[in-house]
């Protein structure tokens, strides 16, 4: 799979690397039960901290995207969807755009709420 | 070149090479002894012998199961091309010279027994040895001259270049798993410890070992691309690692190779190129500034391919 970050970007290094992921499982070029390059291949290769990739690679576990073993490294959880990871893509994306317009997170949560209760 | 004249090109020449044998022990039954003489040592004395029906089986047999391994091989069907050099002539040329010296081996064998009253009278030469290189090396060029070009496939759309930003970070990585390899080392592994009883524990320890070789090595490959260049892990330790640095990239593409071209699966060298091949299909294919090719058979071997060509521009 194909990572691309920009430090000169105002998104930190590990969500960059996690955004990476996300969209290769929703365009299907990552598969479920494909293992992620290990952290520190990863790291030399893309010439950041392994503690960069490594929380990246954090925050996609806690999504529920992948999972961390010892030994085993960082697989995408079998029986994921595709389109979870795309709508967890959005997520993030709307995260960026209200932070770029000076939203309140809470105001945020508040609108998506009252999307989600509509008809 | 067709699938069929390949492989009548690269197989027949074993059919051909055992005939003469064939016919001297059919031509020369009454005159055979009982027992032929089949082995020799290094100074032509007799090591092993053979009824006369089993040799004569034993060579139409050798003839027909190395014909049908090189027909195999040799009527492949096109492939993107893996070397500088073409590697189907070559094949040609050491499929003919095999057929050369099984010939003359063969007939030298027959002709020792000719009119020996028993096997033990029979005497082969160590000098017999050196005609039969000799008609190798004669047959060999033979085949290479009559093998054509090789079906080459109709090139792939050039690489297309991923656009690297300046300041942009990269890096590409695709593992490619090889299933044959699996199921080779695990044959191996289970048969060395099956054979540590009946074979002794140094032939178990042997095969247990190169068992092992084939799933850590051989099984599967990690393969990246990156600011560096074109990097190759092997096996699930990810090492031994295989190299090529950006600067020494001189072209890339991609295309459809087989392991017959690299004559097997594993970490190949052929004249002209090297390759990592672990099964048929899409592979990623990288021209050195030496002019030698190096192959990696990998999934989405078009994006491994564009991020090289971009990270050339960036640079560039």
């Amino acid at each position: 799979m194909l990572f691309r970050v920009d430090p000169a970007r105002p998104v930190p290094l590990a969500d960059q690397i996690a955004a990476c992921v996300r969209r290769g499982i929703a365009d299907g070029t990552v598969r479920p039960g494909e293992r992620l390059p290990p952290a520190r291949e990863l790291a030399s290769s893309l010439d950041v901290s392994i503690h960069t990739v490594l929380a990246g690679y954090q925050h996609l576990r806690d999504e529920g995207m992948i999972e961390l073993r010892r030994g085993r490294g960082a697989t995408v959880r079998e029986g994921l969807r595709a389109d979870r990871a795309a709508v967890l893509d959005l997520v993030h994306d709307l995260v960026a755009a209200a932070r770029r317009i000076d939203l309140d997170d809470e105001e945020l949560v508040e609108l998506v709420r009252h999307a989600a209760s509509g008809p | 070149m067709g699938r069929t004249t390949g492989a009548i090109l690269t197989g027949a020449p074993h059919l051909v090479a055992v005939l003469p044998a064939v016919v001297t022990t059919l031509v020369a039954w009454d005159r055979l002894p009982a027992e032929m003489a089949s082995r020799f040592a290094a100074d032509g004395t007799v090591v092993d012998t053979m009824p006369r029906a089993a040799m004569l089986v034993a060579a139409i047999l050798l003839g027909v199961v190395m014909s049908a391994v090189f027909a195999a091989i040799g009527g492949r069907s096109p492939a993107a091309p893996v070397s500088s050099v073409d590697t189907m002539r070559f094949f040609g040329l050491v499929s003919w010279a095999t057929a050369g010296i099984l010939g003359t081996v063969l007939l030298s064998a027959v002709l020792a027994n000719v009119d020996a009253p028993d096997a033990a009278a029979a005497e082969l030469p160590m000098s017999r040895l050196l005609v039969a290189l000799g008609v190798a090396a004669v047959a060999g060029a033979v085949g290479y001259l009559v093998t054509p070009r090789s079906p080459v496939a109709p090139p792939q759309p050039a690489a297309e270049a991923i656009a690297v930003a300046p300041g942009e970070l990269v890096s590409w990585s695709g593992r490619v798993e090889s299933r044959a390899s699996l199921a080779l080392g695990a044959v191996l592994v289970v048969a060395g410890l099956a054979a540590a009883w009946p074979a002794g524990p140094l032939v178990g320890a042997l095969l247990v070992a190169v068992g092992l070789a084939v799933l850590l090595l051989g099984s599967s490959a990690l393969v990246t691309v990156d600011r560096r260049g074109l990097v190759v892990s092997l096996g699930v330790l990810g090492w031994p690692r295989l190299r090529i640095p950006a600067d020494d990239i001189a072209s890339v593409t991609t295309g459809v190779v087989s392991p017959a071209q690299f004559g097997g699966w594993g970490y190949r060298i052929v004249p002209g190129g090297s390759g990592v091949v672990l099964r048929r299909g899409p592979a990623l294919i990288v021209t050195r500034r030496s002019g030698r090719r190096f192959t990696v058979t990998v999934d989405d071997a078009r994006t491994a391919a564009g991020l090289l060509v971009g990270l050339g521009h960036r640079v560039s």
